[in-house]
């Protein structure tokens, strides 16, 4: 049973009157043949509807124990297509559209949601969450600076709520046995980690470039103020809401090497045991960034290719795992007979978030090291924009003798919000 | 020395003099394309002219004299007549290089409708005081949302000069700048922040309730991390019998995290 459990069994009382409709107990609520009864389903809310939140959210409403119950975007085609999915999946037509993602919150029938925004809403968006005693499964990047991250973690440390950051390699076995035969020193003492970044062609707009005015659309259509939320306002133009362009653009996300290294980046943490820290020294290599952790591993980012894939290098044998499925180590005898499936579906860690909130134990993918994992790419993107070598402290969370540097450690957020 | 030697002294130092100027020529008239650019920015104009300035800003961090010769032709930009585009682009250069010298020039922005955040997002990167200085002077000058980013920008950066202001605020018919006060109260952290927010606590309205938890949460974590832990106790005690029960839970871990059990 989940935290709450009460509130939501106070909602099913409730809701009929609430909503202006008569409340008649049915299967649903009661639990027909395997699904739980409505006081033991984790009540979700859906923040963010492109089409990574709709798949997020279709993995989520798969599960018999997850009841959606709003879904909210800036976009009303998003919020549209979101309501009649959630629909579909119930055969009814009680889910709730909101823009503002405000009011969703606000309700108190609502145990957990999923941020799947624009990346510079990541942050504000899952505190926002956090400060509302909500639960969270929030996609990857899961800030755009250093600032953020920290915010985030501490908010879900002052609440102690449940945060599932959506890096699903985690939960994807052949990547989870990677990360094992070097935790567990079968690979030997660890010598170099290779993570790779997203490619280059994907990022050929400047990741500060703006684009010509155009007419701002009527909110209810698209509600550019609180796209832009946290970001600097410049005026509408609609190939700011297509990929890649806000994904190159640093007000809006992170570039190449936090859009796959979310994903990569975070591996090699896990494999380092560094999910509470980052290396310490940055510096630019023939056109890549190469870090090195305190304990003498390096880190290497590595130009990006399909399919994604990480690279772990002991001293007494080497393991590379991509996204098609393929697997190969040195020695073979590391992969023995095992065998591994392709892709990389977030169902099982959907569930895990799932069954985290049931449980109040950690995720596999939490706040902490998702942001030092977030950080390591951040720093990579301000040694990148600087060109030169930097230092950096883990424990206090800044450079070393360069205060330039810092300062890009944070954003001036634009108002109202703030961290 | 003899004539000859001196002769190819001379000759040598003439060389090395011309080969270091002509980077040196170069870089100059690329910056002075890059500024030219910059002064008549458009949304949407191309912004890979402005590269020269780009790589100036961040080559400047180990030479104060090119800092500050950018930073003064930077705050001559936002003086002038430039178009919104290109006070955002220099307020964001100044953001990573600016000091006081260029506070007066950003700081007359900040009760621009179009570029106060621009103005902020500078200022508050800005280490010298001058810059908080800067703020807190604007706060009374500016109302909504402007009112709220500054607020939000003086909790920031942690202003304790700013209590009194903050916590007049706190009163405001404004929910949005009552709840940045707070906010920015609980991020100053200090004795006098945390007894403004006890009454703030228990006399704010409905929607206001979970902005007022918040703040005197993160009071409490302050207040703990300077060690003032009876002071921060004594907030988590009261936040541990709210009626939010999401705010009782916070309440208890921070009872537990004062008595070193978390």
């Amino acid at each position: 049973m989940s935290k709450h459990a009460m509130t939501r069994r106070a909602f099913v009382r409730g809701a009929g009157a609430a909503l202006g409709a008569p409340f008649v107990i049915t299967s649903a609520a009661l639990g027909a043949e395997k699904k739980p009864p409505a006081s033991e389903r984790i009540v979700m809310g859906t923040i963010g509807l492109g089409g990574r939140g709709r798949h997020d959210m279709q993995a989520l409403i798969s599960n018999d124990d997850v009841q959606m119950v709003a879904v909210c975007d800036v976009q009303a085609d998003r919020r549209n297509q979101g309501k009649a999915e959630v629909d579909k999946r119930y055969g009814n037509g009680d889910c709730a559209t909101y823009r503002d993602f405000r009011d969703l919150l606000a309700r108190d029938d609502i145990d957990a949601v999923l941020v799947a925004t624009g990346d510079n809403w990541h942050a504000l968006a899952s505190i926002h969450a956090a400060q509302a005693g909500k639960d969270m499964y929030c996609e990857k990047p899961m800030a755009v600076t250093l600032a953020e991250g920290r915010a985030l973690c501490q908010a879900m440390e002052r609440y102690g709520v449940i945060f599932q950051c959506g890096t699903q390699r985690r939960t994807v076995s052949r990547f989870a046995y990677a990360v094992e035969l070097a935790q567990t020193g079968k690979l030997g003492e660890l010598k170099t980690l290779y993570a790779e970044m997203a490619p280059a062609e994907w990022f050929k707009y400047h990741p500060h470039a703006t684009l010509p005015p155009e007419p701002e659309p009527d909110p209810e259509v698209i509600d550019w103020d609180m796209w832009l939320g946290p970001a600097p306002w410049r005026p509408f133009n609609k190939t700011y809401l297509t990929r890649p362009f806000w994904m190159a653009n640093y007000d809006f996300s992170c570039g190449m090497i936090t859009e796959w290294g979310s994903h990569t980046v975070d591996l090699c943490q896990w494999a380092n045991n560094a999910d509470d820290t980052t290396p310490t020294e940055f510096e630019v290599v023939e056109g890549t960034i190469v870090a090195r952790y305190a304990n003498g591993v390096e880190l290497v980012f590595e130009e990006g290719k399909w399919p994604l894939h990480v690279r772990f290098v002991g001293s007494e044998g080497m393991i590379y795992v991509d996204d098609d499925g393929n697997v190969e180590a040195e020695p073979k005898s590391l992969l023995a007979d095992r065998k591994f499936g392709k892709g990389y579906p977030q169902a099982n860690h959907v569930r895990n978030f799932l069954d985290c909130v049931k449980s109040r134990r950690q995720p596999v993918a939490p706040a902490e090291g998702a942001h030092r994992a977030n950080s390591t790419s951040q720093i990579a993107n301000i040694c990148l924009q600087l060109g030169r070598k930097l230092t950096f402290d883990p424990v206090k969370e800044q450079f070393v003798g360069d205060p330039m540097a810092d300062r890009l450690l944070t954003r001036t957020i634009r108002e109202p919000w703030r961290l | 020395m003899s004539r000859s030697t001196i002769a190819l002294a001379a000759v040598l130092a003439a060389i090395v003099a011309l080969t270091s100027a002509l980077p040196n020529a170069a870089a100059d008239e690329a910056l002075d394309k890059a500024f030219d650019a910059l002064k008549g920015y458009e949304w949407g104009a191309d912004r890979t002219a402005l590269a020269a300035l780009d790589k100036a800003v961040a080559d400047s961090h180990d030479d104060d004299q090119a800092r500050l010769e950018l930073e003064k032709r930077l705050s001559a930009v936002i003086r002038g007549d430039a178009p919104q585009a290109a006070k955002d682009i220099a307020c964001r250069q100044l953001s990573l290089i600016g000091s006081a010298e260029c506070v007066p020039a950003v700081s007359a922005l900040l009760t621009d409708e179009k570029l106060s955040h621009m103005a902020r997002y500078a200022l508050e990167r800005i280490p010298d005081a001058a810059a908080v200085a800067a703020m807190r002077d604007a706060m009374p000058k500016v109302s909504g949302r402007l009112k709220v980013g500054v607020i939000n920008s003086l909790g920031v950066r942690r202003d304790a000069e700013s209590a009194d202001a903050l916590i007049a605020l706190l009163g405001d018919s404004d929910p949005q700048i009552a709840a940045a006060a707070a906010a920015a109260l609980g991020s100053i952290g200090n004795a006098q922040a945390a007894e403004a927010l006890e009454g703030f606590q228990e006399k704010a309205p409905a929607n206001l309730k979970l902005a007022a938890a918040d703040a005197y949460l993160v009071c409490a974590e302050r207040l703990l991390a300077d060690g003032k832990k009876t002071d921060a106790l004594k907030i988590y005690r009261a936040l541990a019998k709210s009626e939010l029960k999401h705010v009782r839970v916070a309440g208890t871990r921070g009872m537990l995290a004062v008595a070193g059990k978390k």
